[in-house]
Parts: structure tokens; C-alpha cells; sequence
């Protein structure tokens, strides 16, 4: 994890309200500072993971999202706007993040994270937001995490459910403990409701602003199950396989 | 009715299901009675043989085993199909497809 960096009297005066937290303090508030994240995708999910990342004063944060701004992306993508449709997905939420909060650094990467440009986009980075609709860019970026020894939060959602889950090295299951093949019959084109997607991505923020702060324990061998259309909420525990082609080895 | 039904089982449990399994389910629990010995595997396999087609692709593979990329919870405990974990009367089986993005 990356070191602390430390905070200036601006940064004291617009962290205020969040300094305040119980196990975040000041300390917690200089780690954030000096840590970069990987958000793959900046969609509803991811996009609502960075937005909150930056709010809270993560110092860098990549992106990687592909393509332009579409009418149809706008039920749930937030960071975008109406007038841009067109425009590059990835440059609009840097810009609109670099607005919120022009204290932390954002590179916008437009493009997916892949077999091609995966090892440069961890080399710098501490923590993975893992936000992507296909399941191969998710098993590409547990494979990176785990090669790297690096904490990964896995957001997803489908229509009204969510799920999340935090893989930690070494420690706990990784994506390929939990499936290990791609799920053969997801459809890339799938309900999503714009609340639902923003829900799932404020709790997968929350999970990394832990992992990297300190201020409590992210989820250990655990996922966590989210009905909005009840509002219930459930842990279930999941376990390494230990052998798991991808962290069997790993100690 | 289908093969898990049949008045013959008598044990009771309850399959939850979650994101597409459950649109594909058309509910999001049943009660479901099984023999009594009924390993989760076999579960999935009569559930999958039970259904009108829908359920088929997203619990078992094409070699008819339960589809490895298949979540299977008892109680709030993971259980893999390979594990040959036996059900209980009154267990709660909760089955999940993984889900991506947003």
C-alpha cells in the first residue's frame, strides 16, 4: 500500500467534515492522499466508485473505460452529460471528477482494461475497483491483483440485486475461487436501474476507502447480497478453493 | 410437477433463488422436497430437469454437471457442487449466477 502523504492546511479545511470519523482521522485522510486506484469502467458502478473516491481525497485515480457517450448510458452513468453525448466516456468523468475535487490526480484511460494494457495500468496502482459488465476483464484484473498482491472490490449488480466482494491475496477467496470459468449464459445487455448501479458502487467505494485507510475491516471471506427491491441486505461466507489455478499457491 | 416433487421425498428445503437464476425461475423461493441423502449437486440436477428449459443453461454445464461459475450457499455458508455436501431437512439453498457491472 502506497505511504501516507501528508495533508496541507487547504486539504485539513476540506476534509473537515470526514476528519471527524472514527479511525479515519488525519492519519487515515494522508493515506487516502497518497494512494492511487484502478476503476475499470466508469459506468454506473465504477462511475459512482470514482465519484466517491474522489470526494474522499484518494490521490490518483485511473480510469479505463472505451468508447463514447451514448443516450442510453444516461440512466445511470452520473459523471456524464446530456450535451456530450459522443464524447468520450473516459475524458468525461476525469473532467467531471477533476471539478468535484481538483486536489486528486485523474488519468482517464480510453480503454478497456486488457490482455494489452493491464500491466502498465497496476504498475502504480494500490487498490482495483473492479466495475466491468464482461466477466473476462474481471478475471483479467483478479489475475493481476493476486500476480501483484493487491486488494481488488469486486462491484456488480443485475436489475434490482447487488453483490460485493473483496479479494485480499492470500487471505481470501479471489474471483477464480468463486468462478472459476466465465458464467456461459450472462448477456451483456442487462436491467440496470441507475440507483440500484450507484448503490452498489457507494458500498464498493466505502470497502476501498477501508482497505486503504485502515479505518475498518473490509469484507474477509465474504460477500456481500443486496435485494433493493426488498432493501435486505445479507453476508454469506465464501471460502478459498485452495486449488484455485489462479491464488491456490498463494500465501 | 416435476421430479424433485413427487410425494415419494420426504425432505423439506428451500431454494432461494438470485438475479437471473431468479428471473429465469419466474420466483425467487420454492419450497422443494427431496430424498432424504439428496447431495446439492443432485439438487441442481433436479432442479435443472424439473424446469421448462430456462433454468438449464445458467445451473449446468454441457456435461450436465452443476455450471462450475454457479454460487451455491447453505444457509449463509458457500458449498461447491464438488464437495458432495448432503442437505438437511429444513436447509435453505441459495443459488446465484455471478453478476457483472453496471
Amino acid at each position: 500500500m502506497a505511504r501516507p502523504v501528508p495533508l496541507s492546511d487547504a486539504e485539513r479545511s476540506q476534509y473537515a467534515w470526514q476528519l471527524a470519523v472514527e479511525g479515519l482521522g488525519e492519519e487515515g485522510q494522508a493515506r487516502l492522499k497518497g494512494a492511487t486506484v484502478l476503476v475499470s469502467r466508469v459506468g454506473g458502478v465504477g462511475g459512482t466508485v470514482a465519484m466517491h473516491l474522489a470526494a474522499a481525497g484518494v490521490g490518483r485515480l485511473i480510469l479505463a473505460h472505451a468508447g463514447d457517450l451514448r443516450a442510453d448510458d444516461l440512466n445511470r452513468q452520473t459523471l456524464m452529460s446530456h450535451p456530450r453525448i459522443g464524447i468520450s466516456r473516459a475524458r468525461q468523468a476525469a473532467e467531471r471528477l477533476q471539478d468535484l475535487n481538483p486536489r486528486v490526480e485523474v488519468v482517464a484511460v480510453e480503454d478497456n482494461v486488457s490482455e494489452l494494457n493491464i500491466a502498465m495500468l497496476v504498475e502504480q496502482t494500490d487498490v482495483i475497483a473492479s466495475c466491468a459488465p464482461l466477466f473476462q476483464e474481471r478475471l483479467l484484473l483478479n489475475r493481476a491483483a493476486v500476480a501483484r498482491r493487491m486488494p481488488l472490490v469486486d462491484c456488480a449488480m443485475f436489475e434490482l440485486e447487488g453483490q460485493l466482494t473483496t479479494v485480499l491475496p492470500g487471505k481470501t477467496a479471489c474471483l477464480a475461487c468463486l468462478y472459476p470459468t466465465e458464467p456461459t449464459a450472462w448477456n451483456r445487455r442487462f436491467p440496470v436501474l441507475g440507483a440500484v448501479a450507484a448503490t452498489i458502487g457507494c458500498l464498493g467505494a466505502l470497502e476501498i476507502i477501508k482497505i486503504i485507510s485502515g479505518l475498518d475491516e473490509p469484507l474477509d471471506n465474504q460477500m456481500l447480497l443486496c435485494d433493493l427491491r426488498h432493501l435486505a441486505f445479507r453476508k454469506v461466507n465464501v471460502g478459498r478453493d485452495r486449488a484455485c489455478p489462479v491464488c491456490g499457491e498463494v500465501r | 410437477m416435476g421430479a424433485l416433487r413427487k410425494p415419494r421425498f420426504s425432505m423439506k428445503i428451500a431454494v432461494k433463488y438470485l438475479a437471473q437464476l431468479k428471473k429465469a425461475a419466474g420466483m425467487g423461493i420454492e419450497d422443494v422436497a427431496v430424498d432424504p441423502g439428496c447431495s446439492v449437486a443432485n439438487l441442481v440436477r433436479g432442479l435443472a430437469a424439473n424446469d421448462d428449459g430456462t433454468l438449464r443453461p445458467l445451473l449446468l454445464d454441457p456435461q450436465g454437471r452443476p455450471h462450475a461459475s454457479l454460487l451455491i450457499f447453505v444457509g449463509d455458508e458457500q458449498v461447491r457442487a464438488a464437495e458432495d455436501r448432503f442437505l438437511r431437512e429444513g436447509d435453505v439453498v441459495t443459488l446465484l449466477t455471478p453478476m457483472a457491472g453496471g
